[in-house]
């Protein structure tokens, strides 16, 4: 099924390999007869939303599986090695070295997990290469600050000895890549290595990456769920789906001429410049006004002096109803603060917030009470993450009547259950499910039970702060698509926080654009994307990993050039 | 839709069984805890042990007070249930009728003032204890168990609350003899039956330790909760308290307040609240620490932000949020700290300052075994040991599986 087939240099062959979860529930299949073949030197894209078993396939090429993962009889996994063919999957003791460390090697998604919290990096690096390759203490050393002046982390000497905890988010994620090249592997496996990270990061991350692909020359394994990264990166492309391999074949054609629909869908969610939204024709009355808000966090001060920092700093703000409004930022960038305090859920030193168009005034600040039981049926949050938001003791039912019953809105049971109903049947929830507890539910349906209970109280405004961020791209759309439904139909105002540019170049009418604290920008979604005014806009926005060509001229090139390619495939 | 059901199958079981869907905290926790064989097994034993403790006069066919004790079977050895003999095959059980050898002394030599007798008769080993509980076996008289006997009246459950009179007494027992009495288990040197006595000693040892949990519990509860909820200062004072509680060595402390027990006039059953209160309320230090930390992390969940937002107030908040988070967290503590707190009494009782004969506790049964009277020549007096064992490896091995079990939604984060 690979291209190539008669090439005979396969660095790594994998045959049928298929792998069972033991789980609670009997066993689960993860993997199903997936083949994938890596020549010397090739990156790989492996893509897939999660559950797609993209993960697990590269964590048996490095026998990393969990402990009640069963390998199924005929799968192989064969890896060259020093001219001859390793069964990897019969490695025992000693031997597994040669795919941990010697010949593959893997930066993880999450470096500040990755590396041991109470160690320096220069010790975990050292030790590395003391076991696989042999070297003293002090040419161990020379070579690790080496790597890390290549992966360009300045002042590499005093960077080396430093814990994890010291280095930013970018630096991290270098040291890593560093970590990894340090016993020069021939098959680097890179699992969603910038999916963590903001989006300037990213763009520097994938740039290093391919510098140092061409300078090492070795194969890559790239996994990730963004089509945009792996047109930047990968020569081939193998789109995984439950498990099962669905497509491969060269990145341009499955990136360009996709031919199984899930391709499409997932090609789909990448933003398409030249087709953002147009702006609305006028701009209604602002639901809510936010003026000079500031909101101090006391740090962890010692003895009788607190410091204090400063989430954000003195914004003012409009929102117009009726339209769903962008808040992106970098994390830090007190964009989710901003939110939180429009609920009232922040502490706001200065500044107020006041809602118009109600049937009783909302107005709280800096010193003035918020009247929770009014605020609470204007304005409601629907969570980033659908798993913690959700009482997991309670039902369904219950976690949507919560407002109700807690605000005794309806009088009767009733009441609230036909309130319930309807509320779950616009949220597209099955009535019959309204029984089960969340535990029964995946990611993207809690995550509609999480709108359904915001909205159960017909409020005006809802901040959804980076919704969709927990969620696979598939899913993505199906909420996005309901938050535009519901936009429509009962004229909801949202304020839609995500650091997913993508995200809001799709759905929303709106952006703001926020930093440390502070705006940056403002202005419908063309203005900003097409025509950024600031430079820290533009870093942004250039950022973005969008669906590259073939000869790997940027296609981002924003208003000038109306993408020709991209619009034919999508 | 596909995808969406694709994960749903991934994480839930792969039939349509809605009944997963809908099982609550309790429903998921059962279900995993039957999963863990050995829980299972320990639960039943458990079970059985407590039941039988509870209802101890029913299942034990002689009354294991001073009045129901056996004059002539003193010091006797465990009379076992035979299905045949030489007489024959009886589908019946059956056990024969013992009669005391009486000791032959020759009290006559003596009369004579001769020392030598004398002599012959201390170290001849007729006056040793283990010559004196000679038994002899009737083979030929079958003394056959009968179900539902007739025996000593006692209350069942005595439900009696101030003027109320709603005790119920019944006089049946599910097992005994025709004529005379059986003794499974051998009597001690009173003629009390050991079975019986041990049986009676669990729920006694049992309810001890559920006063003293329930007082721990309350303890707990208290500081814990106040702590976490209320943070901060108050939170730095109490858990310094705790702290400073927890390093004091625990039996110098039970000796302590055991001897300040005993300069007051307090009957058995008093003495015994009394001792459990002690127990469970210097016993708080862990649970209480337990607690203010898991409500400290409850509390930062999204969950009860969510809550907030949607206008529940502070009362509800605890009420239908905070609490149901934690009451498998403390039943599974609760069950894992059983076997502590049944040993603090029996250590107790052990070391002679809890209680004393003639109560029945487990504690004052080991206690009884430190005789070296009872480990020479009475060793079936050994039995409550066995099943104090059993008692505390059953809980402990419940206690182990219910915590694997205890929270279902521990994986999904």
């Amino acid at each position: 099924m690979m291209i190539n087939q008669s090439m005979n240099d396969k660095l790594l062959e994998i045959r049928d390999l298929t792998i069972d979860f033991n789980t609670d529930e009997g066993l689960v299949r993860a993997v199903n007869n997936v083949n994938l073949t890596v020549r010397p030197g090739e990156v790989m894209g492996l893509v897939g939303e999660s559950g797609s078993g993209k993960s697990v396939t590269a964590k048996t090429i490095m026998r990393l599986t969990p402990g009640n993962a069963v390998i199924q009889h005929p799968s192989q996994i064969s890896l060259q090695h020093e001219n001859r063919d390793l069964n990897v999957l019969k490695l025992r003791g000693r031997d597994l070295r040669l795919v941990r460390g010697d010949a593959v090697s893997m930066i993880f998604q999450e470096p500040m997990a990755s590396f041991a919290p109470a160690l320096r990096i220069s010790d975990q690096m050292i030790q590395t290469m003391q076991i696989h390759l042999g070297y003293s203490k002090e040419q161990a050393r020379r070579r690790g600050i080496e790597l890390f002046e290549r992966v360009g982390i300045v002042d590499p000497e005093k960077r080396f000895d430093q814990y994890v905890f010291e280095l930013s988010g970018g630096m991290r994620q270098r040291a890593m890549i560093a970590m990894a090249l340090s016993t020069e592997p021939k098959l680097l496996i890179a699992d969603e290595p910038t999916t963590a990270l903001d989006v300037t990061i990213q763009a520097q991350v994938l740039d290093l990456m391919l510098e140092l692909r061409e300078q090492m020359g070795m194969a890559m394994i790239f996994i990730t769920h963004d089509l945009g990264v792996v047109s930047k990166i990968a020569d081939n492309v193998t789109v995984m789906k439950k498990g099962e391999v669905v497509e491969a074949g060269t990145a341009e054609r499955v990136l360009f001429r996709p031919e199984h629909t899930y391709t499409q869908r997932l090609l789909d969610a990448l933003p398409h410049l030249e087709d953002l939204p147009e702006a609305p024709k006028h701009t209604p009355e602002p639901l809510l006004s936010v003026k000079d808000l500031s909101i101090t966090y006391p740090l962890a001060g010692n003895g009788r002096k607190t410091e204090y920092f400063t989430a954000v700093k003195n914004i003012s703000l409009d929102l117009p109803e009726g339209q769903i409004i962008g808040l992106v930022g970098e994390s830090g960038s007190g964009k989710t603060t901003l939110g939180k305090a429009m609920l009232g859920a922040a502490p706001i030193s200065s500044g107020q917030v006041e809602y118009f168009h109600t049937q009783k005034e909302v107005k709280f600040g800096a010193g003035m009470k918020i009247k929770r039981k009014r605020l609470a049926q204007t304005a409601q949050l629907v969570f980033q993450d659908p798993y913690s938001s959700l009482n997991p003791r309670m039902t369904v039912r219950d976690i949507i009547a919560e407002p109700l019953e807690a605000m005794k809105i309806t009088k009767t049971r009733e009441e609230t259950d036909a309130r319930v109903i309807e509320v779950a049947k616009r949220c597209h929830i099955e009535v019959e499910h309204l029984r089960r507890f969340p535990h029964a539910f995946s990611g993207g349906q809690r995550q509609r039970i999480s709108i359904a209970r915001a909205l159960v109280c017909n409020p005006k405004f809802i901040v959804a702060d980076e919704s969709v961020a927990a969620l696979d791209v598939s899913i993505q759309a199906e909420i996005l698509k309901l938050l535009k439904e519901l936009k429509e139909e009962l004229g909801l105002t949202i304020l839609f926080i995500s650091h997913d540019l993508s995200v809001i170049a799709n759905l929303c009418d709106r952006v703001c654009v926020m930093k440390h604290g502070e705006f940056v920008e403002e202005g419908t979604v063309r203005e900003i994307f097409l025509e950024p005014k600031q430079a820290y806009t533009q870093k942004l926005i250039a950022s973005i990993p969008l669906l590259e060509a073939p000869d790997k001229t940027r296609l981002r090139t924003g208003a000038q050039v109306a993408a020709k390619p991209v619009m034919e495939t999508l | 839709m596909n995808a969406l059901l694709a994960r749903f199958g991934r994480k839930s079981k792969p039939q349509n069984d809605d009944s997963y869907y809908t099982a609550g905290q309790f429903a998921l926790i059962k279900a995993r805890f039957k999963r863990k064989t050995s829980g299972v097994v320990a639960a039943w034993i458990l079970g059985t042990l407590v039941l039988m403790g509870f209802f101890a006069p029913f299942f034990s066919p002689v009354d294991p007070t001073i009045r129901g004790a056996d004059a002539d079977y003193r010091r006797g050895a465990p009379q076992a249930l035979y299905f045949w003999d030489d007489n024959g095959f009886s589908l019946r059980p059956f056990t024969y009728t013992y009669t005391k050898e009486k000791p032959k002394l020759d009290l006559s030599a003596l009369a004579g003032g001769n020392l030598n007798a004398l002599d012959a008769l201390t170290s001849g080993g007729a006056l040793k204890a283990s010559s004196q509980n000679k038994f002899k076996v009737d083979k030929e008289q079958r003394r056959y168990i009968q179900f539902f006997v007739k025996g000593w009246e006692y209350s069942l459950i005595d439900l009696s609350v101030g003027g109320l009179d709603l005790d119920i007494r019944w006089d049946r027992h599910l097992f005994g003899v025709e004529q005379g009495q059986i003794h499974l288990m051998g009597t001690d040197e009173d003629g009390k039956d050991v079975f019986s006595r041990t049986l009676h000693a669990i729920w006694v040892t049992i309810s001890i330790a559920i006063v003293a949990l329930i007082v721990k519990l309350l303890t707990s509860l208290l500081v814990g909760g106040v702590s976490g909820y209320f943070g901060g200062r108050v939170d730095a004072i109490l858990m310094s308290v705790t702290e400073a509680v927890r390093v004091i060595p625990a039996i110098p402390i039970y000796l302590a307040c055991a001897v300040a027990l005993s300069q007051m006039d307090l009957s058995p059953i008093q003495r015994y609240f009394a001792i459990a209160v002690v127990i469970g309320a210097l016993d708080f230090a862990a649970l209480g620490r337990r607690l203010r930390t898991h409500i400290l992390t409850e509390r930062n969940q999204d969950y009860v932000l969510a809550a907030q937002l949607c206008g529940s107030g502070t009362g509800r908040i605890i009420w239908r949020h905070l609490i149901p988070s934690f009451t498998s967290y403390i039943i599974v503590d609760t069950l894992i700290n059983f076997p502590y707190v049944i040993l603090a009494e029996t250590s107790l009782s052990f070391l002679g300052l809890g209680l004393t004969e003639p109560v029945n506790s487990l504690g004052v049964l080991l206690q009884k075994a430190q005789d070296p009277d009872i480990q020479q020549n009475m060793i079936w007096q050994f039995f409550p040991v066995a099943v104090f064992v059993f008692l505390i490896m059953a809980c402990v091995f419940v206690g182990d599986a219910l915590r694997d079990a205890a929270d279902p939604y521990s994986e999904k984060k």
